[in-house]
Protein backbone atom coordinates (compact mmCIF):
# COMPACT_ATOMS: atom_id res chain seq x y z
CA UNK A 1 0.00 0.00 0.00
CA UNK A 2 1.35 3.39 -1.02
CA UNK A 3 1.90 5.91 1.76
CA UNK A 4 1.14 9.62 1.74
CA UNK A 5 3.97 11.56 3.36
CA UNK A 6 3.56 15.04 1.94
CA UNK A 7 0.72 17.53 2.38
CA UNK A 8 0.16 17.20 -1.36
CA UNK A 9 -0.32 13.43 -1.27
CA UNK A 10 -2.34 13.57 1.96
CA UNK A 11 -4.74 16.08 0.35
CA UNK A 12 -5.04 13.91 -2.77
CA UNK A 13 -5.66 10.78 -0.64
CA UNK A 14 -8.43 12.63 1.22
CA UNK A 15 -10.09 13.24 -2.14
CA UNK A 16 -9.45 16.98 -2.22
CA UNK A 17 -9.04 18.71 -5.58
CA UNK A 18 -5.55 20.20 -5.29
CA UNK A 19 -3.63 23.03 -6.88
CA UNK A 20 0.14 23.13 -7.25
CA UNK A 21 2.26 26.03 -8.47
CA UNK A 22 5.67 26.48 -10.01
CA UNK A 23 8.67 28.50 -8.88
CA UNK A 24 11.75 29.01 -11.01
CA UNK A 25 14.85 30.12 -9.09
CA UNK A 26 17.44 31.95 -11.16
CA UNK A 27 21.17 31.64 -11.70
CA UNK A 28 21.62 33.56 -8.45
CA UNK A 29 22.06 33.08 -4.72
CA UNK A 30 19.27 35.59 -4.08
CA UNK A 31 15.93 33.85 -3.57
CA UNK A 32 13.98 36.87 -2.32
CA UNK A 33 11.87 37.29 -5.47
CA UNK A 34 11.03 33.57 -5.66
CA UNK A 35 10.15 33.57 -1.97
CA UNK A 36 7.79 36.50 -2.45
CA UNK A 37 6.05 34.55 -5.25
CA UNK A 38 5.89 31.53 -2.94
CA UNK A 39 4.14 33.63 -0.27
CA UNK A 40 1.53 34.76 -2.83
CA UNK A 41 0.95 31.12 -3.85
CA UNK A 42 0.56 30.05 -0.24
CA UNK A 43 -1.93 32.83 0.49
CA UNK A 44 -3.93 31.79 -2.58
CA UNK A 45 -4.27 28.26 -1.18
CA UNK A 46 -1.80 26.34 -3.33
CA UNK A 47 -0.93 23.09 -1.53
CA UNK A 48 2.65 22.81 -2.84
CA UNK A 49 4.90 24.33 -5.50
CA UNK A 50 7.45 22.79 -7.83
CA UNK A 51 10.94 24.21 -7.65
CA UNK A 52 12.57 23.80 -11.02
CA UNK A 53 15.94 22.14 -11.57
CA UNK A 54 17.94 23.82 -14.34
CA UNK A 55 15.00 23.96 -16.78
CA UNK A 56 16.02 23.81 -20.49
CA UNK A 57 19.52 23.03 -19.10
CA UNK A 58 19.90 26.72 -18.23
CA UNK A 59 22.08 26.78 -15.14
CA UNK A 60 20.48 27.90 -11.87
CA UNK A 61 20.90 27.52 -8.11
CA UNK A 62 20.53 23.97 -6.72
CA UNK A 63 16.85 23.03 -6.68
CA UNK A 64 17.33 21.08 -3.46
CA UNK A 65 18.69 24.10 -1.63
CA UNK A 66 16.05 26.39 -3.14
CA UNK A 67 13.27 23.90 -2.26
CA UNK A 68 14.50 23.73 1.32
CA UNK A 69 14.92 27.49 1.79
CA UNK A 70 11.54 28.30 0.23
CA UNK A 71 9.82 25.70 2.41
CA UNK A 72 11.61 26.92 5.56
CA UNK A 73 11.22 30.65 4.94
CA UNK A 74 7.66 30.76 3.58
CA UNK A 75 6.00 27.63 4.99
CA UNK A 76 4.87 26.57 1.50
CA UNK A 77 5.49 22.87 0.84
CA UNK A 78 7.78 22.34 -2.12
CA UNK A 79 8.01 19.70 -4.83
CA UNK A 80 11.72 19.28 -5.34
CA UNK A 81 12.32 18.76 -9.06
CA UNK A 82 15.23 16.42 -9.61
CA UNK A 83 16.64 15.80 -13.07
CA UNK A 84 18.60 12.66 -13.67
CA UNK A 85 20.57 14.56 -16.31
CA UNK A 86 24.14 15.26 -15.28
CA UNK A 87 24.04 13.24 -12.07
CA UNK A 88 24.86 9.56 -11.97
CA UNK A 89 23.08 7.13 -9.63
CA UNK A 90 25.57 7.78 -6.84
CA UNK A 91 24.92 11.54 -6.94
CA UNK A 92 21.15 11.00 -7.28
CA UNK A 93 21.08 8.73 -4.24
CA UNK A 94 22.96 11.36 -2.21
CA UNK A 95 20.54 14.06 -3.37
CA UNK A 96 17.44 12.02 -2.56
CA UNK A 97 18.72 11.26 0.94
CA UNK A 98 19.90 14.86 1.40
CA UNK A 99 16.52 16.21 0.34
CA UNK A 100 14.67 13.82 2.65
CA UNK A 101 16.94 14.79 5.57
CA UNK A 102 16.09 18.45 4.92
CA UNK A 103 12.38 17.65 5.23
CA UNK A 104 11.46 17.68 1.54
CA UNK A 105 8.53 15.31 1.07
CA UNK A 106 7.92 15.46 -2.69
CA UNK A 107 10.29 14.82 -5.56
CA UNK A 108 9.31 15.24 -9.19
CA UNK A 109 11.54 12.83 -11.12
CA UNK A 110 12.57 14.22 -14.50
CA UNK A 111 15.10 13.17 -17.11
CA UNK A 112 15.96 16.74 -18.06
CA UNK A 113 17.04 18.45 -21.24
CA UNK A 114 20.35 17.71 -22.90
CA UNK A 115 23.19 20.07 -21.91
CA UNK A 116 23.78 20.79 -25.59
CA UNK A 117 20.69 23.02 -25.77
CA UNK A 118 21.39 24.96 -22.55
CA UNK A 119 23.83 27.49 -21.16
CA UNK A 120 26.71 25.03 -20.70
CA UNK A 121 26.93 23.17 -24.04
CA UNK A 122 30.58 22.34 -23.37
CA UNK A 123 29.60 20.01 -20.46
CA UNK A 124 30.11 16.27 -20.55
CA UNK A 125 26.52 14.98 -20.53
CA UNK A 126 25.49 12.30 -18.02
CA UNK A 127 22.38 10.17 -18.43
CA UNK A 128 22.98 7.25 -16.09
CA UNK A 129 19.33 6.87 -15.00
CA UNK A 130 16.27 8.20 -16.77
CA UNK A 131 13.21 9.54 -14.94
CA UNK A 132 11.72 6.03 -14.73
CA UNK A 133 14.98 4.73 -13.21
CA UNK A 134 14.93 7.52 -10.61
CA UNK A 135 11.33 6.70 -9.69
CA UNK A 136 12.41 3.06 -9.21
CA UNK A 137 15.36 4.17 -7.06
CA UNK A 138 13.20 6.37 -4.80
CA UNK A 139 10.54 3.67 -4.52
CA UNK A 140 13.16 1.16 -3.44
CA UNK A 141 14.65 3.54 -0.86
CA UNK A 142 11.24 4.39 0.60
CA UNK A 143 9.69 0.91 0.66
CA UNK A 144 12.69 -1.44 0.95
CA UNK A 145 15.39 0.78 2.47
CA UNK A 146 17.82 -0.23 -0.29
CA UNK A 147 19.39 1.39 -3.34
CA UNK A 148 19.32 -0.05 -6.85
CA UNK A 149 22.47 -2.10 -6.20
CA UNK A 150 20.93 -3.59 -3.05
CA UNK A 151 22.98 -1.56 -0.54
CA UNK A 152 21.01 -1.09 2.66
CA UNK A 153 20.30 2.25 4.30
CA UNK A 154 21.22 2.86 7.91
CA UNK A 155 18.43 4.16 10.15
CA UNK A 156 14.99 5.34 9.08
CA UNK A 157 13.84 5.26 5.48
CA UNK A 158 13.24 8.50 3.59
CA UNK A 159 9.62 9.72 3.56
CA UNK A 160 9.14 10.91 0.03
CA UNK A 161 6.34 10.89 -2.50
CA UNK A 162 7.57 10.71 -6.04
CA UNK A 163 5.89 12.33 -9.00
CA UNK A 164 6.45 12.02 -12.73
CA UNK A 165 5.88 14.23 -15.72
CA UNK A 166 3.30 13.41 -18.39
CA UNK A 167 2.79 14.89 -21.83
CA UNK A 168 -0.81 14.98 -23.12
CA UNK A 169 0.44 16.62 -26.32
CA UNK A 170 2.54 13.63 -27.43
CA UNK A 171 1.71 12.45 -30.92
CA UNK A 172 0.86 9.58 -31.11
CA UNK A 173 -0.59 9.61 -27.61
CA UNK A 174 -0.12 5.83 -27.37
CA UNK A 175 3.63 6.34 -26.77
CA UNK A 176 2.89 8.51 -23.73
CA UNK A 177 0.33 6.08 -22.30
CA UNK A 178 2.83 3.21 -22.48
CA UNK A 179 5.52 5.39 -20.88
CA UNK A 180 3.15 6.34 -18.04
CA UNK A 181 2.30 2.68 -17.46
CA UNK A 182 6.05 2.11 -17.00
CA UNK A 183 6.37 5.05 -14.63
CA UNK A 184 3.42 3.78 -12.58
CA UNK A 185 4.98 0.33 -12.42
CA UNK A 186 8.26 1.90 -11.23
CA UNK A 187 6.33 3.50 -8.35
CA UNK A 188 5.09 6.98 -9.33
CA UNK A 189 2.67 8.43 -6.75
CA UNK A 190 1.35 11.26 -8.92
CA UNK A 191 1.62 12.74 -12.40
CA UNK A 192 1.93 16.39 -13.37
CA UNK A 193 1.32 17.17 -17.01
CA UNK A 194 2.89 19.50 -19.52
CA UNK A 195 0.98 22.62 -20.43
CA UNK A 196 -2.44 22.08 -22.03
CA UNK A 197 -4.65 24.87 -23.39
CA UNK A 198 -7.23 22.81 -25.21
CA UNK A 199 -9.82 21.17 -22.97
CA UNK A 200 -10.43 18.43 -25.55
CA UNK A 201 -6.74 17.43 -25.48
CA UNK A 202 -6.82 17.27 -21.68
CA UNK A 203 -10.07 15.27 -21.61
CA UNK A 204 -8.87 12.71 -24.15
CA UNK A 205 -5.61 12.25 -22.24
CA UNK A 206 -7.31 11.86 -18.84
CA UNK A 207 -9.66 9.21 -20.23
CA UNK A 208 -6.79 7.29 -21.81
CA UNK A 209 -4.83 7.12 -18.53
CA UNK A 210 -7.75 6.32 -16.24
CA UNK A 211 -6.75 2.63 -16.08
CA UNK A 212 -3.28 3.55 -14.73
CA UNK A 213 -4.94 4.85 -11.53
CA UNK A 214 -2.29 7.45 -10.70
CA UNK A 215 -3.70 10.81 -9.54
CA UNK A 216 -2.96 13.39 -12.23
CA UNK A 217 -2.58 17.15 -12.05
CA UNK A 218 -3.22 18.86 -15.36
CA UNK A 219 -0.73 21.61 -16.24
CA UNK A 220 -1.93 25.04 -17.32
CA UNK A 221 -0.02 28.21 -18.12
CA UNK A 222 -2.02 31.44 -18.05
CA UNK A 223 0.11 33.74 -20.23
CA UNK A 224 0.62 37.34 -19.15
CA UNK A 225 1.20 38.67 -22.67
CA UNK A 226 0.57 37.95 -26.34
CA UNK A 227 4.24 37.04 -26.67
CA UNK A 228 3.97 34.26 -24.09
CA UNK A 229 0.83 32.82 -25.68
CA UNK A 230 2.46 32.94 -29.10
CA UNK A 231 5.54 31.21 -27.73
CA UNK A 232 3.43 28.22 -26.66
CA UNK A 233 1.46 28.18 -29.87
CA UNK A 234 4.47 28.35 -32.17
CA UNK A 235 7.48 26.99 -30.36
CA UNK A 236 6.43 24.50 -27.69
CA UNK A 237 6.21 21.05 -29.26
CA UNK A 238 2.70 19.74 -29.61
CA UNK A 239 1.03 22.52 -27.62
CA UNK A 240 -1.96 23.85 -29.51
CA UNK A 241 -3.42 27.14 -28.33
CA UNK A 242 -7.05 27.51 -29.48
CA UNK A 243 -7.61 30.14 -32.17
CA UNK A 244 -10.03 32.21 -30.09
CA UNK A 245 -7.46 32.40 -27.31
CA UNK A 246 -4.78 33.78 -29.66
CA UNK A 247 -7.28 36.20 -31.21
CA UNK A 248 -8.25 37.56 -27.80
CA UNK A 249 -4.60 38.11 -26.88
CA UNK A 250 -3.98 39.80 -30.24
CA UNK A 251 -6.80 42.24 -29.36
CA UNK A 252 -5.32 42.94 -25.92
CA UNK A 253 -1.99 43.74 -27.53
CA UNK A 254 -3.51 46.81 -29.14
CA UNK A 255 -4.56 48.33 -25.77
CA UNK A 256 -2.02 51.04 -25.12
CA UNK A 257 -2.61 51.64 -21.42
CA UNK A 258 -0.46 49.06 -19.65
CA UNK A 259 -2.67 48.87 -16.57
CA UNK A 260 -5.83 48.35 -18.63
CA UNK A 261 -4.10 45.78 -20.83
CA UNK A 262 -3.03 43.63 -17.91
CA UNK A 263 -6.48 43.93 -16.31
CA UNK A 264 -8.06 42.63 -19.53
CA UNK A 265 -5.51 39.79 -19.75
CA UNK A 266 -6.10 38.81 -16.12
CA UNK A 267 -9.86 38.82 -16.65
CA UNK A 268 -9.60 36.69 -19.76
CA UNK A 269 -7.21 34.20 -18.17
CA UNK A 270 -9.47 33.79 -15.15
CA UNK A 271 -12.54 33.24 -17.31
CA UNK A 272 -10.86 30.90 -19.82
CA UNK A 273 -8.99 28.74 -17.35
CA UNK A 274 -11.80 28.55 -14.77
CA UNK A 275 -14.00 27.06 -17.52
CA UNK A 276 -11.15 24.74 -18.45
CA UNK A 277 -10.70 23.60 -14.84
CA UNK A 278 -14.45 23.04 -14.33
CA UNK A 279 -14.46 20.76 -17.36
CA UNK A 280 -11.35 18.68 -16.55
CA UNK A 281 -12.39 18.39 -12.89
CA UNK A 282 -15.24 16.13 -14.06
CA UNK A 283 -12.77 13.49 -15.22
CA UNK A 284 -12.00 10.71 -12.75
CA UNK A 285 -8.22 10.71 -13.37
CA UNK A 286 -7.94 14.44 -12.64
CA UNK A 287 -6.78 15.05 -9.06
CA UNK A 288 -5.97 18.71 -9.49
CA UNK A 289 -4.33 21.45 -11.48
CA UNK A 290 -0.70 22.42 -11.79
CA UNK A 291 -0.57 26.16 -12.47
CA UNK A 292 2.69 27.10 -14.13
CA UNK A 293 2.25 30.86 -13.90
CA UNK A 294 5.95 31.52 -13.42
CA UNK A 295 6.42 35.17 -12.44
CA UNK A 296 2.65 35.77 -12.61
CA UNK A 297 1.41 34.71 -9.17
CA UNK A 298 -1.33 37.37 -8.93
CA UNK A 299 -3.58 35.43 -11.35
CA UNK A 300 -3.73 32.35 -9.13
CA UNK A 301 -6.03 33.48 -6.33
CA UNK A 302 -8.77 34.96 -8.58
CA UNK A 303 -8.55 31.87 -10.77
CA UNK A 304 -8.94 29.43 -7.87
CA UNK A 305 -11.75 31.50 -6.36
CA UNK A 306 -13.70 31.64 -9.59
CA UNK A 307 -13.68 27.83 -9.87
CA UNK A 308 -15.15 27.30 -6.39
CA UNK B 1 18.66 -5.23 -25.41
CA UNK B 2 18.50 -5.14 -29.23
CA UNK B 3 16.12 -8.08 -29.19
CA UNK B 4 13.67 -5.97 -27.22
CA UNK B 5 14.06 -2.77 -29.22
CA UNK B 6 13.42 -3.99 -32.73
CA UNK B 7 17.13 -4.09 -33.55
CA UNK B 8 17.52 -0.32 -33.00
CA UNK B 9 20.13 0.54 -30.36
CA UNK B 10 18.99 3.22 -27.89
CA UNK B 11 22.43 3.42 -26.27
CA UNK B 12 24.13 4.34 -29.53
CA UNK B 13 21.33 6.24 -31.27
CA UNK B 14 19.53 8.14 -28.49
CA UNK B 15 21.36 11.38 -27.58
CA UNK B 16 20.81 10.50 -23.92
CA UNK B 17 21.20 6.73 -24.26
CA UNK B 18 17.88 6.28 -22.46
CA UNK B 19 16.49 2.92 -21.36
CA UNK B 20 12.87 4.11 -21.15
CA UNK B 21 12.41 6.61 -23.96
CA UNK B 22 11.37 8.64 -25.76
CA UNK B 23 11.94 11.69 -23.58
CA UNK B 24 10.11 15.01 -23.75
CA UNK B 25 12.63 16.21 -26.31
CA UNK B 26 11.10 14.03 -29.04
CA UNK B 27 9.20 16.32 -31.40
CA UNK B 28 7.42 14.84 -34.41
CA UNK B 29 9.79 11.89 -34.30
CA UNK B 30 12.91 14.08 -34.20
CA UNK B 31 15.46 14.55 -31.40
CA UNK B 32 15.85 17.89 -29.58
CA UNK B 33 19.63 17.60 -29.88
CA UNK B 34 20.77 18.54 -33.40
CA UNK B 35 23.66 16.81 -35.12
CA UNK B 36 26.29 19.38 -36.00
CA UNK B 37 28.69 18.76 -38.86
CA UNK B 38 31.91 20.70 -38.23
CA UNK B 39 34.86 21.58 -40.43
CA UNK B 40 38.52 21.14 -39.45
CA UNK B 41 38.43 24.46 -37.56
CA UNK B 42 35.57 23.16 -35.43
CA UNK B 43 33.03 25.52 -36.99
CA UNK B 44 29.49 24.24 -37.59
CA UNK B 45 28.90 23.96 -41.32
CA UNK B 46 25.64 22.05 -41.26
CA UNK B 47 22.97 21.28 -38.66
CA UNK B 48 20.85 18.18 -39.09
CA UNK B 49 17.74 16.98 -37.31
CA UNK B 50 18.28 13.46 -36.08
CA UNK B 51 15.55 10.83 -35.80
CA UNK B 52 14.51 10.05 -32.23
CA UNK B 53 15.78 6.50 -31.63
CA UNK B 54 12.89 5.66 -29.30
CA UNK B 55 10.36 6.92 -31.86
CA UNK B 56 11.91 4.54 -34.39
CA UNK B 57 11.79 1.74 -31.80
CA UNK B 58 8.09 2.45 -31.16
CA UNK B 59 7.29 2.39 -34.89
CA UNK B 60 9.23 -0.82 -35.46
CA UNK B 61 7.72 -2.66 -32.49
CA UNK B 62 4.22 -1.50 -33.45
CA UNK B 63 4.81 -2.87 -36.93
CA UNK B 64 5.88 -6.18 -35.38
CA UNK B 65 2.86 -6.14 -33.08
CA UNK B 66 5.22 -6.23 -30.08
CA UNK B 67 4.36 -3.06 -28.17
CA UNK B 68 4.52 -5.21 -25.05
CA UNK B 69 8.31 -4.92 -25.42
CA UNK B 70 8.06 -1.14 -25.74
CA UNK B 71 5.93 -1.01 -22.60
CA UNK B 72 8.45 -3.05 -20.61
CA UNK B 73 10.07 -1.25 -17.66
CA UNK B 74 13.84 -1.32 -18.07
CA UNK B 75 15.98 -0.83 -15.00
CA UNK B 76 19.21 1.17 -15.40
CA UNK B 77 21.98 -0.40 -17.42
CA UNK B 78 24.90 -2.02 -15.61
CA UNK B 79 27.82 0.25 -16.55
CA UNK B 80 30.06 -1.72 -14.19
CA UNK B 81 30.77 -4.17 -16.98
CA UNK B 82 31.34 -1.47 -19.60
CA UNK B 83 34.00 1.22 -19.83
CA UNK B 84 36.49 3.12 -21.94
CA UNK B 85 39.23 1.21 -23.77
CA UNK B 86 42.02 2.89 -21.72
CA UNK B 87 44.66 0.87 -23.52
CA UNK B 88 45.52 0.73 -27.17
Amino acid sequence: MKKAFSNLMKAISEGKFVYTGELEPHRSIDLSEVESWARTLKEAGIVAANVTDNPRSDSAISSMVASYLIQRNTGLETIYQLRTADRNRLALLSDVLGGAALGLRNILALTGDHTRIGTTPSSKPVFDLDSTGLIALIHKLVYEGKDLDGNELKGPRPEINVGAAANPNMDPLEIEILKLERKAEAGADFFQTQVVFDVEVARRFLREIEHIKVPTLVGIFPPRSYGQAEFFDKYVPGVRVPKEFMEAFARFRTIEDKQKRSEKINEYNVEYFSNFIREVKKERACAGIHIMAVGYPEVIRPLMESVK
Amino acid sequence: MLGETGGICPVARCAKGLMNGPCGGCVEGKCEVPVEIRNWKGEVVQTLKNDCAWYLIYQRLKELNRLDLFRKLRLPKNWGIAGYPRRL
